[in-house]
């Protein structure tokens, strides 16, 4: 690592700052143009944003560009609404400090409290609407306790990132054009299109204001990369070290080039890159950065020609982006804060895969990105390797390396699935390999689609609602079953049940929409649909008209692998084995098992899912069918359908937490199954390739993304022949169907949780010396000396 | 056709068992007894009772389940008479604590090639296979070469894990049966090597020239390196030197490192812990391959592969 970037890297997490420079901007902007339409306030507010913020370059970024108006600051996100003195209070004891006078925070809130998402979603009903109950049971994440709390909840997010946006979008931008177009170029398009319009129907009017608006913001991009050239020769002038000084002059030179005018290097296609996602795509948790191997190729590949620039060179601009991205946190209201991990993002950079052409598209800068993120870890921007047959062994083996180095990333991504999701939706072969991951996971095309609602919704809460006939605690969320007893097979009981979880799905349907809605109507983005398909030509707002990839609605279910296992408990000891009834079996739920442990225990010892045995197995993936096709029943407000995404994110606590007793023998409030095709902890008793088995019986090329993670402890894969066996496990389980694989590499602290708590990591592999056993099996005294041994390979 | 064996544990995603990922199949029953075994649950060719004592909560529920009255509670815990205790299990399904659990399992053919043929998936990608472990697996020679041959018939690549002791006219099948042999040598000097596990090397020796030169089987060594027992410099090269002249100076050799997680499963078995060994230094396992590397073989530390 260069000097520079080393002392960088140091302060890189340091406790941010909240920033109050985009808010303030914001707020002025719109008192001064109340009346006028609400597009062209946006973007004059970006428009002066750009002009106004203060910027600053630190020593040794030569990356320029910031993401807020101080180093380590965070901007508050207009979309998120109100900060109440509360929020302020707490921000403060959890030690975060403020840009300037935090006063004014309160100050402008007070003085005109902004119009926030949440407000957008809570204006279309009342305590009493249809929809309360269902927003009250938490069925749908977060739990709304009412009408005033659940819009709280929603609100108050400090992200860096100089836009406008709200947070929730899964998008990424269409660099690659603008990179080759230049927004001078783009400019002029809008030009072009205003001049040609007529005045024969309303939507040409409000084409007009659009495309208008959008030229305000692309102007205020150049701006303020204008800003950053004056900036930088200014510093130049009074700089002492000849090497910094050399430095901002070639940045200022930079500056003016892009990105008004077309990249024609790699550094200056990172710099226009970088402007380009701190403007207009942030603030956002949950971007995708882009393929930035294939992204920046042709540039490094002329440069490299030339013999303008060396690996080092390149590695150096890879470690800014990361330290640069990894300072655009963000900050949510203390109750996601403590409750949803309220901090996470989710940035995503894309190699590997392959081309348009389906050629295999790595390269060298696929294997620079990686090395960027051995020299600089850190949590974010995560990285996802996109696993092509024609993947080369050694980038897959590079990438596990980064694991075992407990990075938990990348990420790996079957490209067979993926692109059988897209191409079974109705998206071109070619189109489909040039997709990109997006939050965790997630596909988008770059430019081309977006997801504008990823919502977490709680599946096994389903089951106990239908089983207590439609109510949760005193909440109607549903109708009425009936009497407990009245199925003679399971068949019939699913069935029933089955027209109640598509109920439930419905509702969730409808909350979905209004979300859609509230982003559409109070926060058009017509900067970042310039950088979409057939913005400018259309002058539409990207959130509003139909995408070539139609995605803007997708729900993730949290808990199918409970669900599926309390099925099975279900068809097993009521259906077939005659066990228990039914309303026995409810009774037992009732009371949390309690005085109904010998039932649990038979609850508990039945097959699990993660086995590869099919009696749970089938009905787990039965449930994910279902759950996908009753998706596909819902209309989103977009003009298509919902779609489905089995990623609980951080669901499963708090899912977990709401939800009763349920037949797979698992208590009240306990957390439910991780992400979408693991196993619930400690379940899966046959090892891993038994758990892959069981997960690829599970239609995931009907899912948008399905999350699997995999456990193990450093030592299992120490060698780099023992990596090769896991990149060919990987391999292997792409090839029949699965889409993502990551490996938790667990340290110390874990280990040291399991000997507290061994029923949590029972299904913890360690290895030592070609011998494997679980952790929780092995005497206290070999678990201090494995223990004592992760310490020392532990990084 | 053929009768059962008894299996203690089939384990899949096995890495360091042969070439790839491998589903290993344990076999029980041993005619060694090295003082050092890493898996004393295999030395009898019957169930055998493991018992975590930590975890038995003293309910008793085994004892009545006992039907040859083996248990009794003694102190509010289990204790185990394990003259009378026959492995049959009944006390392990009852046990609420999970503190008991029974090792071997009778397992017919068709069983063992159904798990085996389960994984072949990722044998495919990884160029691995099934190998055959214990135990001793030598001690089942009908069983494993019906299995070896009907896994080559199928495709699926073969390794035997052995000590290499068995009496050539019966174990010849099995090696000639399987693709790839993994054999250890524990100690070249006879005496020594009765001292250590029980029984004298003539046959191993004699095995392993075998199954290199009549046989001529791709073929894998590896030398357990226990402190105390056989690391000394002498033995070590008393090994090299029986590779270098007796079999063939470019096989590959693996020195393992002793571990201790043996002694876990001593525990569980209730036996008498005799001896500890250390776990050999790193220094020490270097100056030993160098000292094979000098005779001109191809040496490695550790089982990866």
């Amino acid at each position: 690592m260069r000097k520079n970037v080393e002392q960088l890297y140091k302060n890189m997490r340091k406790k941010p700052v909240v920033s109050m420079e985009t808010y303030r901007i914001t707020q002025e902007t719109y008192a001064k143009m109340t009346g006028q339409p609400l597009v062209k306030c946006r973007a004059q507010a970006f428009y002066n944003i750009m002009e106004q913020i203060p910027v600053f370059i630190e020593k040794g970024d030569i990356l320029a560009g910031n993401g807020a108006a101080c180093p380590g600051g965070l901007e508050i996100d207009f979309a998120g609404g109100i900060w109440n003195e509360y929020e302020i209070q707490e921000l403060k004891k959890d030690g975060y400090g403020f840009f300037g006078d935090e006063t004014l925070l309160k100050k402008l809130n007070e003085e005109s409290a902004p119009y926030g998402f949440s407000d957008g979603i809570a204006e279309a009903f009342s305590e009493d609407s249809f929809l309360m109950p269902f927003l009250r049971s938490g069925m749908g994440l977060v739990k709304w306790d009412s009408l005033a709390q659940g819009r709280q909840t929603l609100q108050c997010s400090a992200q860096g990132g100089l836009n406008l946006t709200p947070a929730q979008s899964l998008v990424c931008l269409d660099y690659e054009t603008a990179l080759k177009t230049g927004i001078r170029a783009m400019i002029e398009e809008c030009d072009r299109q205003l001049s040609g319009l007529t005045f024969d129907t309303t939507e040409e009017y409000n084409r007009y204001i659009y495309i208008k608006s959008m030229k305000k913001g692309l102007e205020g991009i150049c701006l303020y990369a204008r800003r950053m050239a004056d900036l930088a020769v200014q510093m130049a002038e009074k700089e002492s070290d000849a090497q910094w000084k050399e430095q901002l002059l070639q940045m200022e030179k930079i500056c003016r080039r892009v990105p008004e005018h077309p990249a024609r290097t790699f550094r200056e296609a990172v710099q226009m890159y970088w402007f380009l996602f701190i403007t207009v795509a942030c603030p956002n948790t949950a971007l995708g950065m882009g393929r930035l191997d294939q992204l920046f190729y042709p540039y490094y590949e002329a440069d490299k020609a030339a013999g303008r620039i060396t690996d080092e060179d390149v590695l150096e601009l890879f470690e800014l982006i990361r330290i640069k991205d990894f300072k655009l946190g963000t900050i949510q209201s203390k109750d996601n804060r403590d409750q949803t991990n309220g901090e996470a993002k989710w940035h995503n950079i894309v190699i590997g895969g392959v081309k348009r052409d389906g050629s295999d598209a790595s390269n060298p800068l696929s294997y620079l990105i990686l090395e960027a993120l051995l020299q600089c870890p850190g949590a974010h921007p995560t990285v996802t390797l996109r696993v092509a047959e024609s993947t080369p062994a050694d980038l897959l083996q590079l990438g596990l390396k980064c694991v075992r180095r407990g990075l938990s990333m990348p990420a790996f991504v079957g490209d067979k699935s993926y692109l059988a999701y897209l191409t079974m939706n109705g998206v071109s072969i070619e189109d489909a390999r040039d997709y990109v991951l997006t939050g965790c996971i997630d596909v988008n095309l770059p430019g081309k689609s977006r997801t504008m609602t990823a919502c977490m919704f709680v599946t096994p809460m389903c089951l106990e609602v239908f089983l207590n006939h439609g109510m949760k605690d005193d909440l109607r969320l549903g109708r009425d079953c009936g009497d407990l007893g009245q199925w003679t097979c399971f068949e019939e009981f699913l069935e029933a049940f089955k027209n109640e979880f598509r109920h439930f799905i419905y509702l969730m349907s409808q909350y979905c929409n209004l979300m859609i809605t509230s982003m559409q109507e109070h926060f058009p983005e017509p900067v970042k649909t310039a950088f979409m398909y057939r913005g400018i030509e259309d002058g539409v707002d990207y959130q509003k008209k139909k995408m070539p990839f139609e995605n803007a609605g997708v729900i993730c279910p949290v808990g199918l692998v409970n669900l599926g296992n309390a099925l099975y408990a279900i068809k097993k000891l009521v259906y077939e084995d005659h066990v228990v009834t039914l309303p026995e079996l409810k009774e037992a739920l009732d009371a949390n098992w309690k005085g109904y442990e010998a039932l649990q225990k038979q609850c508990l010892k039945l097959p699990k899912y993660g086995n590869d045995q099919d009696g749970p197995d089938a009905l787990v993936a039965e449930m994910y069918a279902c759950f996908d096709q009753f998706c596909h029943e819902m209309k989103c407000v977009t003009g298509t359908i919902y779609r489905s995404s089995a990623v609980s994110i951080f669901g499963h606590a708090p899912g977990g937490a709401m939800t009763g007793a349920t037949p797979d023998g698992r208590f009240a409030g306990e957390t439910l199954a991780d992400a979408g095709a693991s196993p619930m902890r400690g379940q899966d008793k046959n090892g891993p390739l038994a758990v892959i088995k069981s997960a690829i019986k599970i239609p995931q090329d009907r899912y948008q993304a399905v999350l699997f993670n995999m456990k193990f402890q450093p030592g299992a894969v120490s060698s780099d022949t023992d990596l090769a066996k896991l990149a060919a496990m990987i391999r292997t389980y792409f090839a029949h169907g699965g889409k993502h694989i990551q490996f938790n590499i667990v340290d110390e602290k874990t280990l040291q949780d399991a000997c507290i708590h061994p029923e949590d990591h029972e299904d913890l592999m360690v290895r030592v010396a070609g011998y494997s056993a679980y952790y929780t099996q092995l005497t206290s005294r070999l678990q201090d000396e494995i223990l004592a041994r992760t310490a020392n390979t532990a990084v | 056709m053929i009768m059962n064996a008894e299996i203690f544990n089939i384990q899949s995603f096995s890495l360091h068992d042969g070439p790839g990922i491998r589903t290993t199949v344990f076999f029980k029953g041993c005619p060694l007894k090295c003082l050092w075994c890493h898996n004393p649950e295999s030395h009898k060719r019957t169930p055998q009772l493991l018992y975590y004592r930590e975890k038995c909560i003293g309910c008793g529920a085994c004892v009545k389940a006992c039907p040859k009255g083996s248990v009794e509670l003694i102190g509010g815990r289990a204790v185990n008479n394990r003259s009378l205790c026959n492995g049959c299990g009944r006390c392990v399904d009852v046990c609420p604590a999970k503190a008991r659990e029974i090792s071997g399992k009778a397992m017919s053919f068709e069983a063992i090639m159904e798990a085996v043929r389960s994984d072949q998936m990722f044998y495919e990608a990884s160029g691995g296979g099934v190998t055959f472990s214990g135990g001793e697996p030598l001690m089942w020679p009908e069983m494993v070469t019906a299995l070896a041959e009907a896994c080559r018939a199928e495709g699926i690549h073969t390794a035997i894990e052995t000590s290499g002791y068995g009496e050539w006219d019966r174990v010849c099948p099995v090696f000639q049966s399987v693709h790839f042999v993994i054999m250890d040598l524990k100690a070249v000097d006879s005496e020594l090597h009765r001292k250590l596990t029980g029984v004298s090397n003539e046959t191993i020796l004699a095995n392993a020239r075998r199954v290199c030169h009549t046989l001529k089987k791709p073929m894998l060594l590896r030398i357990p390196v226990v402190p105390g027992c056989n690391d000394s410099e002498k033995n070590i090269r008393e090994t090299g030197e029986f590779i270098k002249n007796m079999l063939a100076p470019e096989l590959p050799v693996q020195l393992l490192p002793y571990h201790d997680l043996g002694t876990a499963k001593e525990e569980q078995l209730e036996w008498e812990h005799v001896q500890d060994f250390a776990i050999p230094e790193e220094d020490h396992m270097q100056r030993l391959k160098k000292i094979l590397e000098a005779m001109g073989l191809n040496i490695q530390i550790g089982g990866a592969m």
